[in-house]
């Protein structure tokens, strides 16, 4: 708009120089051209100045291109200066695209970057760290065995009138910094020694010693416990005292109504809306990025499906080196969850399961007889299949292409005349990847690029080729956004529909609640209670997660 | 559609072709004597011995792995068929019996190594380096490091005779095991399933891949195939030679390397790795014709071997981004 | 764990055990007893010798041919092997002296190298002989052959067979290994006889380290890049057969090889045909002179500072003196 401004006026005064030009050379002829080029500079500037003055950040028309993908088109995202904006949307939508660009990890290919009144032009991510913009990334870029006070002043060590490192100062400035961040923390401490709740705050203390302006938090909560986040609400509030900007974003739409001024929704890289807090709703949020309306999913959940008889796993009394005496049976199209806190023996289980930890004593049950599960390979031949905990590191072969992923377990199945057929599974992958919906260029991408939600219905295709019966998942929407969660509650009830049986671990009680038909709570390497669709109870779960007996 | 390898590995490969090329016209320039038909088939049979042995370690770079040990159970082997040949005097029967024996001892100690590293956890790097030690002493044991001589004329012809006059059998050998174990890798389950060890273990296994049994087996087929050199070095020596081989495990790196393969695993090709072996025999024949001195020689392979890399890291990250 | 723990130690007092009673032995490391020592109890010398390495059958015959003829003349030797390894040869050294031995004979990695070692001996009042390659300084004599004569005489043999003072065309040398000074003194002998013929001109290989799998290739690159190749001359007898292989798979039959040594590969092949000439370099004689010298200083008699093993120029004229195609070398000891 600014700029259909800019030209109307430089149309304007081009002309009327023209004409004046036209008539007489005169001295009065050009001051007023003089008088009208200042006035026009001065209506440009005042204008920029008031809008920028309030937004501390505007990213304008920026695109972005990646080979074969448009992430970002056009977007435009405001930020006023001391709010908290959060920023959402599903993996893929562009969130982490448009915050790279902003610390410049990412060249824009097109658009404009304001921030605190200037035009960023350099593309270097010094540069923007010392205009004063602070990206903490999910993962955290501290030195494990470095003190924090190191970390902290990492970009920038005080240096004594020598050159050498003025300790003394670096720690007293960091200890400062914890004090008025109202944070008990020794700053004297290796990073590896703090708790994660601790790192986080860690960083935030980074990007304050380099005076950062505005700070952009990247899933800060996903690896929080409840009060470590009550902590970081607080410091987030102190912040916003001394005038610090925030992005703030998170998959967990409750904590952004608790800190959030305003919040921005992006959806296939565009921009969907911006609204206050204080004016919209949960439900409209996950409307707002999914683009299907909540009641249709509540609909599709309310058909009944009916579990039968049939009892496809049972284990009786089974222990292992971490657990004992488990009893729980798998019916045909049945979802079983098992819940707990970390540590408590729900993977172990499901090691015993896949062949990974022997089983000492007890036994396994397969279609009621008796089996010995000694390798992988022995569970999937019983029809077994394990969607493990750590997609990147356990599930899939990242560096290969996404059609070898899916046709790992089944590969004898694709040999004729002795040798593979790749049309053959060039076809199957592609069948998976419409059954699925798995959003990728094609099946021949590299398995790394694809965002977590995709990578996880890769594994489950994996299974599914391999004509999986029985499938064990473990934590199979962790760290995985809201669209691509229901997409995979979805297909877990496509499953069970099929016929096929599903064990569940997670740690999210509010998943396992919505598609399980029976839980497990599991507390120490011990089974505590079980229960039924018919009556769970939610309080009665996690007191008997947490505590480790019944009420 | 072929479900070939993606883009960038398909560049990384033309990349090689151009880099062939290159060397090529740039030797073909610098010596007029390079681009005959005499030179390229004394090429081939130069370039054919250690890249069989390339070949071998592609195998097991890809299966994230490494085998130090190449060279001397290069010479191991070729001692010990050299000495049973001697001792049945160069007759057929004897020849049958050295390389049959021979083998058999390089699958062995291919087995130790794999073995030690699959189903004992030790680090590749250390567990064939100290092969690599064992099976030098055990070379240089065998006849207190005298070369053994006399071998015959038929056992000659298996490393060091033509065919069609001019052709070297020893680089039909070469050229046959590539095109093998290119259709292995591509075609068969075991060689899928290489890819997918190097690339994640964990992962592979969790897919119920008999990773340690894969991984052992291919480093038996890797000195299989090192074994096969050493009996081709004896051969076309006519001399069995303790100190056959040394220094070709680095050669056979490169080239691999070269040819595509990440020491990370998960990454290669063998039709790569014969361009890669090619691309550094062509450097050692044009130094010798141009007549490099000695130390030079070095100096220049060593820099012309990370140019290339270099080369291939540039490209490909330029083209897939 | 606990049982690996009692495993591991276990395993690591078996092993030691092991090694105490087999007394460290390794391939390169021999005791040779002396039958005769019951007898002379009063005197048995011990010669330490240091051999350079083990990986040219010359250098490995080298210990076992001293060795024999010590044990013959009731010496007790102890011999260890460098590995071509300065610092090994150093260590080596050392080792002999702490175990008592009478007098060094040695044959040097290279001629500045085990100075530390040589100087240990003087502190212990070891005399040292050097055989083969010499030292700087710091040894009593030397037991040794003049490559550069041997260079020379195979040169003059070469040129007569390429007909004389008119003779013309190129001739590829095969060089040894860089550095070392019996290839640089071949060299330089070899090139004082061709230079004296002013048709004949040498083309020079890269440093092919002695070892025949080099030579091969280097013999095949040059022949491609030489043309009116007359003769080959390779620094040691190995290399040179293996040019001759190669002239003998491209049907260059006309091109003469040549080489030093005087291995007995190459003697049944100047029998035979497809080989011309070489310069015995016997091992044998000079292991013996180097005992015998030892045995002299040992003696407190006089000897010489350079001792001269003797070389003889075996062709097609006299090769029937020196075929044997039991040994290793041809031998000048009858």
């Amino acid at each position: 708009m600014l700029t259909m401004y800019k030209n109307s006026v430089t149309r304007c005064v081009i002309n009327t120089i023209d004409i004046i030009y036209c008539f007489q050379y005169t001295c009065v002829n050009e001051f007023y051209i003089m008088l009208f080029k200042a006035y026009y500079k001065f209506i440009q500037k005042g204008s920029m100045w008031c809008v920028q003055n309030l937004n501390i950040l505007e990213m304008r028309k920026i695109d972005k291109v990646f080979p074969g993908v448009k992430a970002l088109n056009k977007i435009d995202f405001s930020v006023k200066r001391g709010e908290v904006h959060c920023l959402i949307g599903a993996n893929g939508a562009g969130k982490s695209t448009l915050m790279k660009i902003l610390s410049s990890a990412y060249t824009e290919d097109g658009g404009e970057i304001f921030f605190d009144g200037k035009i960023l032009k350099s593309h270097s991510t010094d540069e923007r760290r010392k205009d004063g913009i602070a990206v903490i990334y999910q993962e955290l870029s501290l030195f494990d065995e470095l003190t924090v006070g190191e970390n902290v002043y990492m970009n920038d060590y005080p240096k004594t009138r020598f050159g050498t490192v003025d300790w003394k100062k670096m720690l007293g400035n960091t200890q400062k910094l914890a004090n008025s961040l109202k944070i008990k923390m020794d700053v004297r401490l290796k990073v590896s020694e703090l708790n994660i709740g601790q790192r986080q705050l860690a960083e935030i203390m980074k990007a304050l010693a380099s005076n950062a302006k505005l700070i952009v938090m990247d899933e800060p909560s996903s690896t929080l416990s409840q009060s470590e986040f009550e902590i970081l609400v607080k410091v987030i509030k102190d912040l916003k005292e001394k005038g610090i900007t925030i992005i703030y974003i998170s998959h967990h739409l409750e904590e952004l109504f608790t800190v959030g001024d305003r919040i921005t929704v992006l959806r296939d890289g565009k921009f969907v809306v911006c609204k206050d807090t204080d004016d919209i709703t949960e439900d409209q949020l996950v409307e707002y990025m999914t683009g299907v309306k909540i009641s249709q999913i509540q609909k599709d959940e309310s058909e009944i499906h009916k579990v039968s008889e049939d009892k496809v796993l049972e284990l009786k009394h089974v222990s292992n080196h971490k657990v004992t005496d488990i009893n729980l049976s798998l019916h045909k199209g049945e979802v079983v969850g098992l819940y707990g806190l970390v540590g408590s023996g729900r993977t172990e289980v499901l090691e015993s399961i896949f062949g990974l930890s022997p089983v000492i004593s007890g036994e396994v049950r397969i279609h009621g007889r008796k089996v010995e599960l000694r390798s992988p390979q022995d569970s999937i031949r019983y029809k077994i299949g394990l969607a493990p905990e750590n997609r990147k590191t356990q599930g899939l072969v990242l560096i290969l292409p996404v059609w070898e992923n899916m046709s790992l377990v089944s590969l004898l199945k694709f040999k004729i005349k002795g040798r593979i057929n790749y049309q053959q599974i060039n076809v199957e992958c592609n069948r998976y990847k419409d059954k699925l919906k798995i959003k990728m260029p094609s099946v021949n991408t590299i398995t790394e690029n694809l965002s977590g939600g995709n990578q996880q219905k890769v594994i489950l295709s994996k299974w599914l080729m391999q004509d999986c019966d029985i499938l064990l998942l473990d934590e199979p929407t962790q760290g995985i956004d809201v669209v691509a969660k229901e997409e995979i509650y979805r297909l877990i009830r496509e499953m069970t529909i099929m016929g096929k049986s599903i064990l569940v671990v997670s740690s999210e009680l509010t998943e396992l609640l919505r598609i399980c038909d029976n839980i497990h709570v599991m507390y120490d390497g011990k089974q505590i209670i079980s229960s039924n669709k018919a009556n769970f109870n939610q309080e009665q779960i996690l007191h008997a997660s947490v505590v480790g007996r019944t009420v | 559609m072929k479900a070939k390898m993606n883009a960038g590995k398909i560049i990384k490969k033309y990349n090689l072709i151009f880099m062939l090329v290159l060397f090529i016209v740039i030797s073909a320039i610098l010596s007029p004597n390079f681009l005959t038909i005499n030179n390229f088939l004394n090429l081939l049979q130069q370039a054919s011995i250690p890249g069989i042995v390339a070949l071998g370690m592609t195998l097991v770079i890809i299966l994230g792995g490494i085998d130090l040990s190449v060279g001397s159970v290069l010479s191991f082997s070729g001692m010990i068929a050299s000495m049973i040949v001697f001792g049945f005097q160069g007759s057929g029967s004897g020849i049958i019996a050295g390389c049959i024996v021979s083998l058999i001892v390089s699958a062995v100690m291919g087995l130790v190594t794999g073995s030690l590293i699959s189903y004992f956890g030790l680090p590749p790097f250390i567990a064939s380096l100290a092969m690599m030690e064992i099976a030098r002493g055990a070379a240089l044991l065998t006849t207190s490091g005298n070369p053994v001589f006399n071998l015959g004329e038929a056992f000659h012809i298996i490393g060091g005779g033509f065919i069609f006059g001019k052709l070297a059998i020893s680089a039909v050998f070469w050229i046959v095991l590539t095109i093998v174990l290119a259709l292995v890798l591509k075609y068969s389950i075991f060689g899928r399933t290489l890819f997918a060890i190097g690339g994640n273990r964990e992962a592979a296994m969790l897919s119920g891949i008999k990773t340690k049994r894969n991984y052992a087996v291919t480093y038996i087929i890797c000195a299989l195939l090192t074994g096969f050199s050493g009996i081709l070095t004896a051969s076309w020596m006519s001399t069995g030679q303790p100190t056959a081989g040394t220094g070709y495990e680095l050669d056979a790196i490169a080239a691999a390397v070269i040819g595509g393969a990440s020491l990370s695993g998960g990454t290669g090709s063998v039709v790569g790795t014969f361009g890669g072996v090619f691309l550094l025999q062509i450097l050692t024949n044009i130094f010798n014709l141009v007549g490099l001195p000695s130390y030079y020689q070095r100096i220049a392979k060593g820099a012309i071997i990370i140019l290339a890399l270099l080369l291939n890291k540039f490209v490909s990250k330029n083209k897939v981004k | 764990m606990k049982r690996k723990r009692f495993w591991t130690v276990a395993l690591i007092l078996a092993a030691a055990m092991i090694f105490y009673a087999c007394g460290g032995k390794n391939s390169g490391d021999t005791v040779s007893n002396d039958s005769g020592a019951e007898e002379k109890k009063e005197k048995t010398f011990t010669i330490g010798f240091s051999n350079c390495s083990q990986d040219t059958p010359f250098f490995a015959n080298m210990t076992p041919i001293i060795e024999e003829y010590a044990k013959g003349k009731g010496v007790e030797v102890i011999s260890l092997n460098a590995d071509n390894d300065v610092s090994k040869q150093n260590k080596d050294i050392q080792d002999l002296l702490s175990r008592g031995i009478d007098i060094l004979v040695i044959n040097p990695v290279n001629e500045d190298g085990p100075s530390a070692g040589i100087e240990a001996c003087h502190k212990a009042n070891v005399p040292v002989v050097t055989v083969d390659k010499n030292i700087k300084k710091g040894n009593t004599a030397w037991v040794g052959r003049d490559n550069k004569e041997m260079g020379k005489l195979v040169g003059e043999k070469l040129i007569e067979l390429l007909g004389g003072e008119d003779a013309e065309g190129v001739i590829l040398e095969i060089q040894g290994t860089a550095g070392s000074t019996t290839m640089m003194d071949r060299r330089d002998g070899f090139h004082e006889a061709i230079e004296k013929i002013p048709g004949l001109e040498i083309v020079q290989s890269s440093y092919c380290d002695y070892d025949r799998s080099k030579a091969i290739p280097a013999t095949q690159d040059l022949l491609q890049a030489n043309k009116n190749v007359v003769a080959i001359f390779g620094h040691n007898d190995d290399m040179a057969l293996g040019a001759a292989q190669v002239c003998k798979e491209q049907n260059l039959e006309n091109v003469l090889v040549c080489g030093v040594d005087g291995l007995m590969e190459a003697v049944l092949k100047i029998q035979e045909g497809g080989y011309d000439c070489t310069a015995s370099n016997d091992p044998v004689l000079l292991g013996h002179t180097a005992v015998d010298t030892a045995l002299e200083i040992l003696n407190e008699e006089k000897v010489e500072e350079f001792i001269d093993a003797g070389t003889v120029v075996i062709d097609k004229s006299n090769v029937d003196q020196y075929a044997e195609p039991d040994l290793d070398f041809a031998t000048m000891v009858k």
